[in-house]
C-alpha cells in the first residue's frame, strides 16, 4: 500500500483551499442524502458509498484526500464544522431523520471510545453498552430520581464512567488476548442482569421521564415554530451533540496523535518490548479503558436524554456487538474509518426498520462481504506519522542524502 | 577486578526459576563502569534468563541487585528502565508496524519533547542508515538494520547500563562486524555493556572481562585474556 504524501508544500494553493472545501460539501451532501432519502435510494446510496470507499483506498486516492486535509487542516476542520452543522438546518422539519442523524452521532461518540480499547491497544472490550448504559443510567436517576439538572447528569455520568472503566480494567490488567475480551464479555452480562434486578433504578421496567438538556430553560429537546414551521424536537439536540461530537473527536485524534497513542499502539504490538523501553504497562491499559468508558458514558447520557427512557434492554451484549462491529467495518484505529463505520450501520439498520425481520440478515451478510473484501475495515489504519498533521519539525530533509549510502543486504 | 572502578551493576547470588523449574542457581556478578562485561554460554545456559531478570521481566526468586550501589530488588520493570537500564534483544523486539522514527520516540520515552529533536539527531548521526529507513516500518529493515535500530532505541535514552543480548544472532558476518564496531564506538563513550553472547571470540575482542555461564551458574570469571585462554572457551559448549 502506498504511504501517504506528507509533503507539506510550501503555502498551499487557492485551488487546493476550494478543492477541500469542495471535498467536505460532497461528503456532507452524501451524509445528507442518506439521511434524507427514503430507504430504497439510501440503501442504494450506502451501497455505493461502500464500493467508493473500497475503491478510493485501493486506488490511493483515499490517501491523497488525507494528505490534502492534513495540508490544509484548519480550513477542512473549520468547513467540516460549519458542513455538519448544515445538517440539523436541512433537517429541521424532518422528524425521523433527525432522530437517525442524532443516533448516528452518539453511537459515533460511543465508537471513539471502543477504538482507545479495540484500535488502539488491542484489547477487545466486549462492554461498551454497559458504560453507556452506566451513563444512561447515571442520567436517569439524577433527573428522574433525585431530580436534579441533567447537566448534572451528564457529569454524573462522566464520573461514574470513569471509576466504572477504572474497575473493569483493573481485573482485565491480569488478562490477555481472549481472556481479557472473556473477562468484559461476563462483566457486560452481569451488569445487564445487575441493572434488572435492582428495584430502585426501575428493574426490568426501565426509568422513563428523563430530562433533556436545557440552556437556562430553553430546552434542547422540544418543537420549537419558527416563522410558521414546525422544528423537529431534535434541531437544538442534533446540534449540542455534533458540537459535542466535534469536542470528542478532537479529543480523540490528540490522544492518538500523542506519545499516548503512541504508547498505547506499541503495547497493541509487543508487552514487553514496551515495558523494556520504560512503559509502566498497566496504567497506560487503564488509561485506555478510563477514556474509553468517559467516551462511551457519554454516549449514554446523551442517548437516554433523547429518548427519555432507560431500559435494561438498550445496554445488552447484542449492543455491545455492534458497536464492535462498526469499529471493525469502519477501520481499527483509524479515527475516519470509525466514523465512516458508525455512520454507515446506523443508517443501515435505522432505514431497515421497516424490514426488522431482514434488518439483522442484511447487516451480518455486509459484515461477511466487507470482512472477506477488506479485513481491515473500509479505511484501514495508516503508518503512524503524526509529525505531519501538527506541523512539528521534520528532519531537514537535505540532511538525508550527505549520510553515505551503505549497502546493507 | 573490580579495584578502584565503580561497578555500574552489581547481582548477588540471583535465583531465577521458571514455575518449578530452576534457571538461574546463585549468580552474581559485576559490571564494572563504563567497560564491557561479557557473559558467555551455551544454548539454553542461562544468559538471556539473566538479561530478562536483570530488568524484571524474569522475576528474581532470591538474590540482590544493585545499580550503582543502589539496591534495586523492588523496583518494577519501567523504574529500572527509568532509572537507566536499557535493553537490546531478541526477546524484546522492534516494533515491526511503526516507522524507525517512531520505534526511536519509544526509546526516548523519558526525554522530553524539547530535547527530542537534539537527541534524535545525534542518534542520526551514530547510525546513518537509520536516517534513510526513518520513515519506513521497522519490519521492512534487513536483519542487520533492524539489530541497529533496537541498538540505537535503547542508548536513545543515555543509559547507564546496556544490555546487549546476542546482537549477533542470525546475522551475515560481515553485520556481525558492524554491530561489534558499534559497541566499539558505544565504549568509548563510557556506557557499561552487559554483552550477552555466544560468539565468544567476537565478545571477547571487545569486552574487558566477562563470565562463563554454564547449566544457570557461573563457572568462570576473569578478565578477557584469562577468559580467551580458559578451557571454557576453548570449549564453550560442554
Amino acid at each position: 500500500m502506498t504511504d501517504l504524501d506528507f509533503s507539506r508544500s510550501q503555502g498551499t494553493k487557492m485551488s487546493e483551499k476550494i478543492l477541500t472545501v469542495a471535498c467536505n460539501i460532497l461528503v456532507f451532501g452524501l451524509v445528507f442524502l442518506m439521511l434524507r432519502l427514503p430507504y430504497q435510494f439510501s440503501l442504494t446510496l450506502v451501497a455505493l458509498v461502500i464500493a467508493a470507499l473500497l475503491y478510493m483506498e485501493k486506488s490511493g486516492a483515499m490517501n491523497a484526500v488525507f494528505s490534502l486535509y492534513i495540508r490544509n487542516k484548519g480550513l477542512a476542520a473549520s468547513s467540516a464544522i460549519v458542513c455538519m452543522l448544515a445538517i440539523p438546518v436541512l433537517l429541521a422539519t424532518f422528524r425521523y431523520q433527525s432522530h437517525i442523524a442524532v443516533m448516528a452521532v452518539i453511537y459515533i461518540m460511543v465508537c471513539l471510545g471502543v477504538n482507545f480499547q479495540m484500535g488502539s491497544a488491542n484489547m477487545v472490550n466486549f462492554a461498551p453498552a454497559a458504560f453507556m448504559g452506566i451513563g444512561a443510567y447515571s442520567m436517569a436517576v439524577t433527573t428522574v430520581k433525585l431530580g436534579i439538572s441533567p447537566w448534572f447528569g451528564l457529569l454524573v455520568a462522566i464520573i461514574l464512567c470513569s471509576v466504572a472503566g477504572l474497575l473493569i480494567g483493573l481485573p482485565t490488567l491480569r488478562t490477555k488476548g481472549y481472556y481479557l475480551s472473556l473477562v468484559t464479555m461476563a462483566l457486560q452480562l452481569a451488569f445487564t442482569q445487575l441493572i434488572k434486578n435492582i428495584p430502585y433504578i426501575g428493574g426490568p421496567n426501565g426509568l422513563s421521564g428523563v430530562k433533556a438538556l436545557n440552556i437556562g430553560g430553553f430546552s434542547l429537546y422540544k418543537s420549537y415554530t419558527f416563522f410558521g414551521m414546525k422544528l423537529a424536537p431534535h434541531f437544538f439536540y442534533l446540534i449540542f451533540c455534533i458540537l459535542m461530537l466535534a469536542l470528542l473527536y478532537y479529543i480523540a485524534v490528540r490522544i492518538s496523535i500523542s506519545r499516548y497513542g503512541l504508547v498505547l499502539n506499541n503495547i497493541a504490538q509487543d508487552e514487553i518490548a514496551a515495558n523494556c523501553l520504560g512503559v509502566k504497562v498497566s496504567s497506560y491499559k487503564l488509561f485506555a479503558f478510563l477514556i474509553g468508558a468517559i467516551f462511551c458514558g457519554i454516549g449514554g447520557a446523551l442517548y437516554a436524554s433523547l429518548t427519555s427512557f432507560v431500559g435494561p434492554n438498550d445496554f445488552t451484549f447484542a449492543r455491545s456487538l455492534v458497536f464492535i462491529c462498526m469499529v471493525i467495518l469502519g477501520g481499527m484505529d483509524n479515527l475516519v474509518g470509525v466514523l465512516v463505520g458508525a455512520f454507515l450501520l446506523t443508517v443501515i439498520t435505522e432505514k431497515l426498520r421497516d424490514f426488522s425481520d431482514y434488518a439483522q440478515l442484511i447487516y451480518a451478510l455486509l459484515l461477511v462481504i466487507i470482512l472477506i473484501v477488506r479485513p481491515s475495515g473500509l479505511i484501514p489504519k495508516r503508518v503512524r506519522n503524526y509529525c505531519a498533521i501538527f506541523g512539528r519539525e521534520l528532519l531537514p530533509p537535505s540532511r538525508q542524502n550527505v549520510s553515505e549510502p551503505t549497502d546493507t543486504q | 577486578m573490580s579495584g578502584t572502578v565503580v561497578n555500574t551493576l552489581e547481582i548477588d547470588g540471583l535465583d531465577t526459576s521458571y514455575g518449578r523449574i530452576p534457571m538461574l542457581r546463585g549468580v552474581s556478578l559485576n559490571v564494572p563502569g563504563g567497560q564491557v562485561c561479557c557473559v558467555l554460554g551455551a544454548n539454553g545456559a542461562g544468559k538471556t534468563t539473566l538479561a530478562k531478570a536483570i530488568l524484571n521481566i524474569v522475576k528474581a526468586d532470591n538474590g540482590t541487585m544493585k545499580l550503582e550501589g543502589e539496591c534495586m530488588d523492588s523496583w518494577p520493570t519501567h523504574k529500572r528502565v527509568k532509572s537507566g537500564i536499557a535493553i537490546s534483544a531478541a526477546a524484546v523486539g522492534t516494533f515491526h508496524k511503526m516507522t524507525v522514527e517512531d520505534n526511536l520516540k519509544m526509546g526516548a520515552y523519558y526525554i522530553d519533547d524539547s530535547l527530542l529533536n537534539e537527541r534524535l539527531e545525534e542518534i542520526y548521526q551514530s547510525f546513518p542508515v537509520l536516517r534513510e529507513r526513518l520513515r519506513q516500518k521497522a519490519g521492512t529493515l534487513s536483519g542487520g538494520e533492524r539489530t541497529m535500530l533496537a541498538i540505537a532505541r535503547a542508548v536513545v535514552n543515555k543509559p547507564k547500563l546496556l544490555i546487549l543480548d546476542e546482537p549477533s544472532l542470525g546475522l551475515a558476518p560481515i553485520m556481525v562486524e558492524e554491530v561489534f564496531e558499534i559497541i566499539r564506538r558505544l565504549r568509548a563513550t563510557q556506557i557499561s555493556i552487559l554483552l550477552v553472547e555466544q560468539n565468544a571470540a567476537k565478545a571477547l575482542s571487545v569486552a574487558s572481562s566477562g563470565y562463563v555461564i554454564q547449566k544457570g551458574a557461573i563457572v568462570f570469571s576473569g578478565t578477557a585474556d584469562e577468559l580467551s585462554r580458559s578451557e571454557f572457551v576453548e570449549n564453550p559448549v560442554m
